[in-house]
């Protein structure tokens, strides 16, 4: 007896499934509706023609005569639209039969590494060489295919061998994966079409071509600002090993952007740089003190002024007629030391 | 003689087309793939790379897939 190796067993398998997948799903969105609403119309209207005719209404006979005519004639076109649809999705010539599958995946072997079927899970998957694109070397992906969800969203994936990613987006693998998903940008129709029509070695060739081409213009990040982290100010690319960070939120930071809290000298991003509202200082949040009556954020040395002046309204209040009907809140209710701060603001003697 | 023609460029298309006998690689490449030089092309005869001048068999399946097919992100 002649032995079959096991590659092409397994070949023949995965092709009949695929193809049957491929038919229903073909199938599935066959949408042949037959016009039976206007069947009914028409029958109602050669019924009442007949009985215009039987009692001899001339001028109704006429109407129904135009009506019937427009009737059969949409009726028609109906069924015209029906018949096309029927033969358009019938034709199962476009899918590839199951021996061309088989061939198809032969080939794989042939064109890629790895090449793995697995029938129970309805997955095929192959790995790519290596990518290099500019210079950058992403590593090795696999592309795993589930045939079950051919038509679907999502019917294959992109999966990094060695995630080689951007310091700063662990879901990007390639300038055109995010979270393991290929963005085919020129490639996505005729990926589709050839996963529709079963046309695997196609599929997967143009999923390659796709990932060994670099399309700067549109991608999820540019290959020269793989490595490295971008200013969280300005965005401005700095070495992986080279850069600052804001000494309060820790967010990378380049010289231009870094400022210097006037009070405590940390370095810090544009976020966490405040400005004192009475003599403008620049400190960081942490160093101003926000007076709780008139919400205004001051430097510690604007900050004792406005406490000196908040205890004169006290006293002067304090010696007004008791005729007023609310007094002035004490002077260490009125301040009140910002949450972020982290020097406390002085109590009033 | 009729050929089954794949050009997975732009929207891709795969239909049967009748050609004459004798018709080479080359030549369906010039008739498919108009705008395009064939070093940009992956050409196949029945799955496999061929010559530009191999001539093409009746019930043949040729196939140009573009090298390079731009991502998005």
């Amino acid at each position: 007896m002649r032995s079959i190796d096991p590659l092409r067993q397994q070949a023949i398998r995965a092709a009949l499934r695929i193809r049957d997948h491929l038919v229903g799903a073909c199938r599935r969105n066959r949408q042949v509706k037959l016009p039976c609403a206007l069947w009914d119309e028409t029958t109602k209207c050669v019924g009442g023609l007949e009985s215009a005719i039987a009692r001899g209404w001339h001028l109704a006979t006429e109407g129904l005569e135009v009506d019937l005519d427009h009737k059969v004639r949409q009726l028609r076109n109906e069924l015209d639209t029906c018949f096309t649809e029927l033969r358009r999705t019938s034709d199962t010539g476009r899918i590839a039969t199951a021996g061309e599958i088989v061939a198809d995946l032969i080939a794989l072997n042939d064109d890629f590494d790895g090449l793995a079927i697995d029938t129970r899970e309805c997955q095929i998957h192959v790995h790519t060489d290596p990518i290099v694109l500019e210079e950058t070397a992403l590593g090795s992906f696999q592309i795993a295919l589930r045939w079950d969800r051919i038509g679907q969203h999502r019917a294959y994936e992109v999966i990094a061998e060695a995630p080689r990613c951007p310091d700063h987006d662990s879901e990007v693998t390639h300038p055109h994966v995010r979270d393991q998903l290929l963005c085919e940008g020129d490639g996505a129709a005729a990926i589709r079409k050839a996963l529709a029509e079963g046309r695997l070695l196609d599929f997967f060739a143009l999923v390659r071509q796709v990932l060994e081409t670099y399309n700067p213009g549109s991608a999820y990040l540019q290959l020269d600002r793989w490595d490295g982290v971008a200013c969280h100010d300005c965005g401005y690319h700095m070495p992986g090993d080279d850069y600052g960070t804001c000494d309060r939120c820790e967010q990378p930071l380049c010289s231009d952007c870094s400022a210097g809290c006037e009070r405590c000298d940390r370095y810090i991003c544009n976020s966490c740089n405040a400005t004192c509202e009475a003599c403008k200082a620049n400190l960081c949040e942490g160093c101003l003190q926000v007076v709780a009556r008139s919400g205004r954020l001051l430097c510690p040395n604007c900050f004792e002024q406005a406490l000196e002046e908040e205890s004169d309204d006290s006293s002067s209040t304090e010696n007004d007629p008791p005729s007023a009907p609310t007094g002035p809140a004490p002077a260490s209710a009125a301040l009140a030391t910002n949450p972020l701060c982290v020097v406390e603001a002085p109590v009033p003697a | 003689m009729r050929v089954l023609v794949i050009n997975n460029d732009g929207g891709g298309f795969a239909d049967y087309v009748e050609v004459p006998d004798g018709t080479t690689v080359r030549d369906m490449f010039q008739r498919e793939v108009r705008s395009g030089r064939p070093d940009g092309y992956l050409i196949r005869v029945n799955r496999q790379p061929v010559p530009s001048d191999q001539v093409l068999r009746e019930g043949d399946r040729i196939s140009f897939t573009p090298v390079k097919v731009e991502g998005a992100g």
